[in-house]
């Protein structure tokens, strides 16, 4: 499913999708309008062109050492509902509502698509608006989008 | 013809706390006395002897603290501080000092060698114990910070400025309440809150000017790579001991990295390990300044209080600091 700007409220009467939490702050108010590839900087040290993108899906925490060890999370939030910001072959940008701790393993859903990931990286944008980048170690997907694409994506499409 | 060697004048020496002697284990390097600072080290007990407990005795009556060693013997020290650091810590010993000279030196010289291995577990087995031996030998003394300063090492490494941190945790957390278990917990958090640092091209972290802005991002990595490296370990780390390692670069007014977290969500661990972990590198020697003094860092700690720093513990540290014998 691909995001605009009311997709809080279909997503929130959709059995499919848990409630989104996420509270995107002022400096992302063009968030939904956003497209194409984002600037990189040489200090970033980056491999691959990111695409914006903007989706929803379904997060599944599957190996979280650190919230399985000390229980942070009652089992019912084991799994919630993400906004997907960028997506590159190798990593994905998410927002949630909460940190993300560095290790984390995750999958995320969506339209019958699966992204396996682990968090690297963690900043807090705003109160529950935590923006989280994970190396993806997986895809699978029969589906033929935009996201797809990306994810094959060495170079940026002119 | 005198070779450099044989020359006393020509030789480098490095001061060494001389209760670290007198193991029934041979340190096996020769021991160099100065009778002033400005005399030549003579020497004091040869490689092949031992140095009698009487004889250390007369040092301390005598008011004689240090000792040298030659530069080119200091792996061999270290060595042997190593395979004796359990029965010098426990050793009783006459005065306070004394306890936390030989405390100082023997911490520093086991992590120097700990944060070189790529067993986590092990590490972590060690901080363990010396943090209880940190805790059993602050307990019993006086809390007084500037004693405690004045035997410590003050260089950048990421052992020794650990060690310090953690006696000085040790202190400041005792003073804000803690006790026991808990106060275990946070020491040997502090042991281990710079692993990440481990993992940092040493060219970035002894860099003598500023970092650029690539070299800042990769030093601003270290506390979650820290994090990983104890998570994936899967050592008995307690979540709030994780929490000093990931969050002890974490400000009040989410200005901090790595995540930028507020007041709330800092832990509080975490919020007392800031503030003396900014007081130790303030005042020691960093490759691109010199120590600051206790009253510039504190100064500097009082600007940060209530927007970046907990108030109430850079007030507590402030008063330990500044306590008088």
């Amino acid at each position: 499913m691909l995001a605009d700007a009311s997709i809080g409220e279909k997503v929130n009467s959709d059995d499919q999708f848990a409630p989104l939490e996420v509270v995107l702050p002022d400096e992302l108010q063009k968030f939904y309008s956003e497209r194409g590839y984002l600037p990189t900087m040489q200090h970033e040290d980056r491999g691959h062109a990111r695409l914006n993108v903007r989706a929803l899906g379904n997060i599944r925490f599957f190996h979280s050492p650190l919230l399985l060890q000390f229980d942070l999370i009652a089992k019912d939030h084991r799994q919630g509902t993400v906004l997907i910001k960028d997506l590159s072959k190798t990593g994905i940008a998410i927002l949630y509502h909460r940190q993300i701790f560095p290790g984390e393993s995750f999958e995320i859903l969506l339209n019958g698509r699966t992204i396996e990931a682990k968090a690297v990286r963690c900043h807090r944008i705003g109160p529950k608006c935590y923006e989280t980048g994970g190396i993806i170690h997986r895809i699978c997907s029969d589906a033929a989008d935009e996201l797809t694409e990306a994810a094959s994506w060495t170079t940026p499409q002119a | 013809m005198q070779t450099l060697t044989s020359n006393p004048t020509l030789r480098e020496f490095i001061p060494i706390c001389a209760l670290t002697l007198g193991c029934s284990e041979g340190l096996h390097v020769d021991v160099f006395l100065k009778v002033d600072a400005h005399s030549k080290p003579k020497l004091f007990c040869s490689r092949n002897l031992n140095v009698e407990p009487g004889q250390l005795q007369e040092l301390v009556e005598a008011g004689i603290t240090k000792l040298y060693i030659e530069s080119d013997s200091y792996q061999s020290y270290q060595s042997y501080l190593r395979s004796n650091w359990k029965s010098l810590l426990n050793a009783e010993r006459a005065s306070e000092s004394n306890r936390i000279a030989v405390m100082t030196e023997v911490v520093r010289a086991v992590l120097s060698e700990q944060f070189g291995s790529t067993d986590t577990a092990l590490i972590v087995d060690t901080c363990n114990a010396l943090g209880s031996s940190i805790i059993s030998i602050l307990q019993q003394l006086p809390m007084l910070v500037t004693g405690l300063y004045d035997v410590m090492y003050h260089d950048y490494a990421t052992f020794t400025h650990s060690s310090n941190v953690a006696s000085y945790i040790a202190i400041l957390a005792r003073e804000l309440g803690f006790a026991g278990d808990e106060l275990q917990q946070i020491v040997v958090g502090a042991l281990v809150h710079d692993m990440g640092k481990l993992e940092i091209p040493d060219r970035i972290l002894a860099k003598p000017g500023r970092l650029d802005e690539f070299e800042f991002r990769q030093v601003q990595l270290h506390p979650g790579l820290g994090l990983r490296r104890l998570v994936n370990e899967q050592t008995q780390l307690t979540y709030g001991q994780l929490m000093i390692v990931y969050q002890h670069h974490e400000k009040l007014n989410a200005s901090g990295y790595p995540v930028g977290l507020p007041s709330e969500e800092i832990h509080p661990w975490a919020k007392i390990c800031a503030v003396v972990d900014i007081f130790e590198a303030l005042t020691s020697q960093r490759p691109y300044r010199k120590p600051m003094s206790h009253a510039t860092a504190l100064a500097m700690l009082d600007n940060m209080a209530r927007t970046e720093l907990d108030e109430e513990i850079v007030k507590c540290w402030q008063t330990l600091v500044l306590a008088k014998k």
